[in-house]
């Protein structure tokens, strides 16, 4: 390569940081930019993470060690994109205009409103919270009801926001299974007096050590699952929550009271930038791919790629692992043209 | 099914929209309406039902409406500059209940658990509306007279809870609900050994007394459950 | 699902009709309750998840919950279906199709379900009153009330309501007199000809050997071609 081409990663959460390293590893001048504050997206938010309670800081510090002279721009989104490859435009909040010979977007996704699911009370009752609030209670090793009492009984309501039609969401989370049982863990080693139930559909732990990890969970600790969607929720004048639901392998109605109420809201895409880089959606929403199968980081237009969870729900390694895939593909992409050649890229039947 | 496109096809031949005054009605109705619109073989096999009973329609573009639908979206603005008699200190309890929310698809407004279009109207109306959790739970109005047991407790707990609440009465905009809530209360008061005294009133009634329309005029001495305490509060 | 009536034992004690005969299971109830109810109907969608039982009104008092008898209908069990009285608890609240997350209707279900049963003649408190005020409609045209009381639950009925009624009667609430549709006669003939109008292909499960039989469970003369003979058999 003779002259140093630049490529523009859009969204500073795992997947971007991952490319970013990667692609400036290659020798490419990289410009990375996030809208927040902090780099590091949804991560942020978390305290340890499944399946190995890695402190979600060490991640972040990690693939942010790896970034070596990127530039990175904070607090800046993308207004506006013009041209094609190798030769695209991108105009920044701040008014600065970038060249990039290659584009990837990797904004990530956006929580489920738990207030669409208007039976289990979120935002009206109390002791009804989201898994991303809980987090912060994990944190600060201070799981307490709004009325300041330490919970004693605990349910975990999965799929809120994933797998429903009535929501427009058919897909499935992936990670909120996982995410619950690690959950139960964590909320039982800092109230080890707490009872926790699980109520879900169908358990996915899908990834390596997660089924371990499932099973810890009911061995060591006493989580209870139980096979049952949750139907409703209603309040109790103490602020306790009665909720309703089918023990679906005894076949019967299940009324439980629970102190603390979880919902394990899922991911919605993020598609903010959808027509600024007019990109095609899925039937789901997230960022349509070239190919399901074999060209899962190529967008429908030459030279922008796409990584992460802005293709659909990925766990934190995904994330990573695809990020840096997205970053081969670019090289390999820019290799080509740099060469004058023809690009090949897999092309919709 | 048949029965209740009857009534449809009645009002598309005036070109009139059907305003039902009875979530029953308006369910069944509104459902009718959505298969004679989008089902072609249903809308096949209902027709020639029709045309039997001497209604030939060809097509369907009214819509079926309901009285809290009509009141809250249409005559919002209205009311609003009508009102001479705000419902100051009333406590009200709007009861929704099942087949005016319910199933979203069919009746597509409002929301089916936590709705608030009539609890609005009676804000405007300058009553003060509880927080009435069992707003859209059944009172167990169509096995009333088959599960009479069932039936009367979920009634039962809907009256519970206006109770508890502290409302003067309990607003709902269905005459099977109020045949429950308001004619069964005195089977329930005598069965469970309690004491409800709870007026049931219709969202018109609400309306009318707030636009200052005399209580005689509006039927309100036409209650089982006497309404005199409520109005002696509007006084 | 059952498949022997007998409660013989086997020799390790186990009894026999615990075990589930997996090659009677048929598609064929399913058919059939997707012709009587239409696209409503459909249940192939369920996951089994329990959330139209968990929000259910009346589910306390049923002996199968919603979740329960789409399973049973989707595995051709209609002895069970029957059996049950969650067809008759049910108070068609919606609160099930509100909620189901893979947009089956449960509540459509209970009442293809139903339909069927009358159609196959079952008798029971909830099936007369259903049949009586269908009767006292398809007459005038509209309802009236007194009338409806009084062949549902005879004089005695009519004698316990009889308070409220004239209570009702006296605030000019309802009518002591019944009313008509303008053209009594010509409604009636209608609803009755909706009512012999062949259902949807619906699959004839008796004609086909090769395929379980779904047993009547009735104790009135079956399956007439009209229903207007079920309506008349009831007591009044
Ligand atoms: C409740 C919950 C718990 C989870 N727990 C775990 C766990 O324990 N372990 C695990 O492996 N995974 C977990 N995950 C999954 C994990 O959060 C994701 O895999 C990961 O965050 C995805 O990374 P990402 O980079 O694709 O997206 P994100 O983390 O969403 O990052 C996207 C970034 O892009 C930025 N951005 C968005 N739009 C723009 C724009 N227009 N311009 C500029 N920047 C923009 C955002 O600000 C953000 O910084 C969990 C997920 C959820 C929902
Ligand atoms: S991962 Fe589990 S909780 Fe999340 S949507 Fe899928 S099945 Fe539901
Ligand atoms: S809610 Fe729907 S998917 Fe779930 S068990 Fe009931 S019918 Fe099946
Ligand atoms: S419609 Fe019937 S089955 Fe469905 S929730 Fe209501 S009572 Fe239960």
């Amino acid at each position: 390569m003779e002259k140093k081409q630049q490529v523009v990663v859009i969204g500073g959460g795992p997947a971007g940081l991952a490319a970013a390293g990667q692609l400036q590893s290659f020798g490419l001048d990289v410009v990375l930019i996030e809208k927040q504050a902090q780099v590091g997206g949804h991560l942020n938010k978390w305290y340890k993470v499944f399946p190995d309670f890695t402190p979600a800081e060490e991640i972040v510090a990690h693939l942010k060690s790896q970034l070596g002279n990127t530039r990175v721009l904070t607090n800046t989104t993308v207004t506006a994109i013009s041209g094609e490859a190798p030769d695209f435009s991108i105009t920044t909040s701040s008014g600065e205009q970038i060249p990039a010979a290659a584009i990837l977007i990797a904004t990530g996704y956006k929580h489920f409103d738990a207030r669409l699911k208007e039976e289990y009370g979120y935002g009206i009752y109390d002791n009804c919270i989201t898994s991303v609030e809980l987090d912060a209670m994990l944190k600060e090793n201070k799981i307490r009801t709004l009325q300041g009492k330490i919970p004693k009984k605990i349910a975990l309501a999965h799929c809120v926001g994933s797998r429903d039609e009535k929501v427009n969401n058919n897909y499935c989370s992936r990670v909120c299974c996982t995410n619950a049982v690690k959950l139960a863990i964590e909320i039982k080693e800092q109230l080890p007096e707490s009872e926790i139930y699980c109520l879900y559909m169908d358990i996915r732990v899908f990834g390596r050590t997660y089924e371990e990890l499932y099973r810890t969970s009911q061995e060591e600790f006493g989580i209870q699952f139980i096979r049952g969607r949750l139907s409703e929720a209603s309040e109790k004048p103490d602020g306790s929550l009665v909720l309703r639901f089918e023990d679906t392998l005894t076949a019967r109605p299940m009324r439980l009271s629970v102190d603390l109420l979880i919902l394990m809201v899922g991911m919605e895409a993020n598609t903010e930038l959808a027509e600024i880089a007019r990109l095609p959606l899925g039937c789901d929403r997230f960022y349509a791919t070239l190919h399901g199968q074999y060209a899962n980081n190529h967008s429908h237009r030459e030279g922008i790629f796409l990584a992460g969870t802005a293709t659909g729900p990925k766990a934190i390694m995904e994330s990573i692992t695809d990020g840096r895939s997205a970053a081969a593909a670019i090289l390999s992409f820019l290799m080509q043209k740099a060469k004058g050649m023809e690009v090949k890229v897999p092309t919709l039947v | 099914m048949a029965m209740a496109a009857r009534n449809v096809a009645l009002a598309q031949k005036q070109n009139l929209d059907l305003l039902a005054s009875c979530s029953g009605c308006y369910n069944k109705s509104a459902r009718a309406l959505k298969a004679l619109q989008e089902d072609k073989e249903e809308f096949e096999r209902i027709s020639a039902i029709l045309s039997e009973m001497g209604l030939d329609v060809s097509a369907y573009n009214i819509r079926v409406r309901n009285v809290v639908d009509v009141l809250a979206n249409e005559l919002w603005d209205t009311l609003t500059s009508r009102i001479r008699k705000p419902l100051k200190g009333v406590k009200v309890a709007c009861y929704y209940g099942c087949l005016l929310t319910r199933p979203v698809d069919i009746t597509g407004w409002d929301s089916p658990v936590f709705p608030i279009s009539m609890d609005n109207l009676c804000r405007l109306c300058g009553a003060e509306v509880v927080d009435f959790r069992g707003k859209t739970k059944c009172c167990g109005g169509p096995i009333l007279i088959s599960q009479e047991e069932i039936a009367l407790q979920l009634t039962k707990q809907i009256l519970d809870e206006a109770k508890e609440k502290g409302a003067d009465c309990i607003v709902l905009a269905c005459p099977l609900c109020d045949t429950n809530l308001e004619l069964r209360q005195a089977d329930i008061e005598k069965k469970y050994n309690t004491n409800y005294n709870l007026p049931i009133v219709y969202i018109t009634e609400i309306v009318g007394l707030a636009l200052g329309l005399s209580p005689r005029k509006l039927g309100m001495d036409k209650h089982i459950v006497s309404t005199k305490p409520l109005l002696a509060k509007i006084r | 699902m059952v498949t022997t009536k007998g409660k013989r034992k086997f020799v390790f004690g186990l009894k026999q009709d615990r075990l589930a005969d997996g090659d009677k299971m048929n598609s064929q109830l399913v058919k059939q309750v997707v012709a009587e109810g239409g696209k409503g109907a459909a249940i192939a969608a369920c996951m089994q998840c329990g959330t139209c039982s968990g929000g259910c009104t009346n589910v306390d008092s049923m002996d199968l919950t919603p979740r329960s008898l789409v399973l049973m209908v989707q595995r051709g069990d209609w002895e069970k279906v029957i059996k049950s009285n969650t067809l008759w608890l049910c108070s068609s609240c919606y609160i099930c199709t509100t909620r189901c997350p893979r947009g089956v209707r449960p509540s459509d279900v209970m009442e293809a379900v139903k339909a069927i049963a009358i159609r196959q003649g079952i008798e029971n408190d909830a099936t007369r009153f259903h049949k009586v005020f269908v009767e006292v409609v398809q007459k005038r045209g509209i309802l009236f009330e007194p009338e409806l009381i009084h062949k549902y639950a005879g004089l005695e009925g009519v004698l316990k309501q009889a308070p409220l009624g004239i209570q009702l009667a006296l605030r000019g609430k309802i009518s002591p007199f019944p009313e008509t549709v303008k053209n009594p006669l010509k409604f009636s003939q209608a609803i009755e000809k909706a009512k012999s109008c062949p259902q949807p292909q619906q699959p004839q499960p008796q004609s086909q050997p090769d395929t379980p039989t779904i047993p009547v469970v009735a104790s009135t003369p079956a399956q007439k071609n009209s229903t207007s003979q079920l309506v008349s058999s009831s007591r009044n």
